[in-house]
């Protein structure tokens, strides 16, 4: 009890300073529903007009809704692809004894810690030799190129606690390397498949910088850079649709988290149990 | 199915686990591998399985050589140390997975794992998972899983070492049993010579990658062939006293005892602690010694001597000590029971 009590002063504190974080998101919320006058706080009146964009696309942009879909392939296509070829790579890595293992091996941990932005014109070039430059096609293959160094060491991790003798029991019982794989080895690291999949979405999502140099144009754009093009360069920016479109971005994001949280700890913990 | 293991190599890199090793294995027989951690009889399980590829020899079964098959295709059962019960599947899964390999029809699959199931005695774990098992029913479905598909031989890896001392003793008579019901042929892959002298019909036992010797347990305790297996065998642990040996006359310090005349030089005496007699009345054979340790053991108790001879050991194998530490005790025993050895360490029989 008196434990309790005690704690008590810590906790107050703490809540009014979370206050200050959640009169921020109440004024983002409340400007996409309201107007007010000019240098006021309080707003004035409530209104949806910020909210139009979901119904009309603004003048001289693609519609939100195209935008939102390319979103979803991106983000999706870059999960599928990271995960696939991560829980693949991953096993040969941690099972397979193959030539240039550890040089591979060694590869792979320099790319994750290389700075990729600085690679960005390069990409470009490669892009518009192959004809990707400005397809949404381009931009996943180059963000799963990038997200593929931190996936393939991840599981790489996971399969490494899946003991040797589950696969040689395997083995021995009659099934196939393809089998002990498919079987056996990736029912054991699902929570990393999880993990995994969950951060290639959210940075797939979440994914500006490439998306913008690389596929700018109107039909390709996906929310971030849809979001940025909103600000004006001349000045008469919008702020209330700024808001509303980012809360729009935002808004998926924020529950597929609430939902999946748990699940991508598992990228912290490590450990594969069933 | 009787397997054949004729000179077996196999090395990982500079080590030579298993050195140009022969050995039958008859249909039907459960022998075990005994011996210290690191001499190779793991390694001649799983290449036996197909896990590990020989450097050279042939493994037979029932006179077909299966060197070069894989795993897969050798219908070898394996019972792992730690089990590797597949942890995502229940307990019925698990044994049917080597049927559902083989594309068994769903109704044969059933009666397979539910006749093995109760065979094992654990018809009513079938929808659990591992994880919800207790170590001796995971070791069941585990032995379960390897049996299920009759296979040609069971391959088991130190079966009890992850079970506590009760249950152990009565896994011991489980396995034996479900071997002579099945009747297959098994290997037993053992560090614990209790383990092998109780399971086994014949015990091979092994050191450095080499057999040093195989023969029934009371074989290998009874006639032990070298002082490794001498020592290596039996517990508490035999006694060596080393000394030298001239013209049928073995010498320690200042003691001289008869020995075989074909002994020359370094020579030690194997003396097994229950054969050593207490208390016995002093005369030219016996010798004096004095207590310096009592470990009673339940049943027995184990006297450490200080003598003549070096340090011994004793037991007294009924009754309650009749020893006190510190005191003087004559013993003896009988000479048919003393073990000899040459320079080189190999038996010398009278």
């Amino acid at each position: 009890m008196s434990q309790n009590y005690r704690t008590w002063p810590i906790l107050i504190f703490l809540t009014f300073m979370s206050l200050i974080l959640f009169l921020l998101y109440f004024y983002f919320l409340l400007d996409t529903v309201t107007n007010q006058a000019p240098g006021t706080i309080w707003p004035s009146e409530f209104t949806l007009e910020h909210w139009r964009f979901l119904i009309e696309p603004i003048e001289g942009r693609q519609s939100i809704w195209r935008v939102t879909l390319n979103t979803i392939i991106f983000a999706s296509s870059v999960t599928l692809i990271v995960v696939f070829l991560s829980s693949t790579a991953a096993y040969a890595l941690s099972r397979l004894n193959f030539p240039f293992r550890s040089a591979f091996l060694g590869g792979i941990l320099v790319l994750h810690a290389f700075p990729s932005v600085t690679l960005l014109i390069a990409i470009f070039i490669i892009l518009q030799l192959f004809g990707l430059y400005d397809t949404l096609q381009g931009v996943i293959l180059v963000i799963t190129a990038l997200e593929l160094p931190l996936g393939i060491w991840l599981m790489k991790g996971f399969y490494d606690t899946v003991p040797w003798e589950s696969e040689m029991a395997a083995m021995t019982d009659g099934a196939s390397r393809f089998r002990v794989w498919w079987q056996i080895m990736l029912p054991q690291v699902r929570p990393g498949l999880f993990a995994l999949g969950i951060f290639a979405f959210l940075s797939g999502w979440g994914s500006y910088l490439f998306p913008l140099v690389l596929a700018p144009s109107a039909d390709v754009q996906v929310l971030s850079v849809y979001l940025s093009s909103l600000i004006d360069s001349l000045g008469r920016t919008d702020f209330s649709l700024f808001k509303a479109v980012g809360l729009f971005y935002m808004l998926p994001v924020v529950i597929f988290y609430l939902f999946t949280q748990d699940k991508l700890m598992n990228v912290f913990g490590g450990a594969a149990k069933g | 199915m009787d397997v054949t293991l004729s000179t077996i190599t196999k090395s990982f890199g500079a080590v030579t686990a298993v050195d140009d090793l022969s050995l039958n294995i008859h249909d039907g027989e459960l022998i075990a591998l005994l011996g210290p951690s690191g001499c190779g009889k793991t390694t001649i399980l799983f290449s036996i399985a197909g896990i590990y590829k020989l450097n050279q020899g042939q493994i037979l079964f029932g006179g077909k050589d299966v060197s070069t098959l894989p795993s897969q295709q050798r219908n070898v059962g394996v019972v792992f140390q730690a089990y590797a019960l597949y942890p995502h599947m229940t307990v019925f899964d698990n044994i049917a997975f080597p049927l559902k390999l083989r594309n068994e029809s769903q109704s044969e699959i059933k009666r397979k794992v539910h006749e093995m199931a109760e065979l094992t005695e654990i018809a009513e774990l079938l929808k659990r998972r591992p994880a919800q098992l207790s170590g001796g029913q995971q070791q069941r479905v585990s032995l379960a899983r390897a049996l299920v598909r009759n296979p040609s031989v069971l391959l088991l890896d130190e079966p009890l070492s992850n079970l506590d001392a009760r249950l152990r003793t009565s896994m011991r008579a489980e396995i034996k049993r479900l071997q002579r019901e099945t009747g297959v042929t098994t290997i037993l892959v053992t560090h614990d010579q209790v383990e092998a002298t109780t399971m086994a019909d014949r015990i091979v036992c092994m050191n450095k990658g080499t057999i040093a010797q195989v023969g029934q347990p009371f074989d290998i305790y009874d006639s032990p062939q070298d002082t490794f297996v001498a020592g290596f065998i039996g517990s508490p642990p035999i006694t060596f006293i080393q000394g030298d040996a001239l013209q049928g006359m073995f010498s320690v310090g200042d003691v001289q005892l008869p020995c075989h005349t074909s002994l020359v030089g370094d020579a030690t005496l194997a003396l097994r602690p229950e054969f050593i007699e207490l208390g016995c009345s002093r005369d030219m054979n016996s010798f004096e010694g004095v207590v310096s340790e009592i470990e009673p053991m339940g049943r027995e108790i184990l006297y450490h001597l200080n003598t003549p001879l070096g340090k011994l050991t004793a037991l007294e194998t009924q009754g309650r000590p009749s020893y006190t530490l510190n005191q003087p005790i004559a013993f003896s025993w009988s000479n048919d029971k003393a073990l000899w050895f040459d320079s080189t360490g190999k038996r010398v029989t009278a």
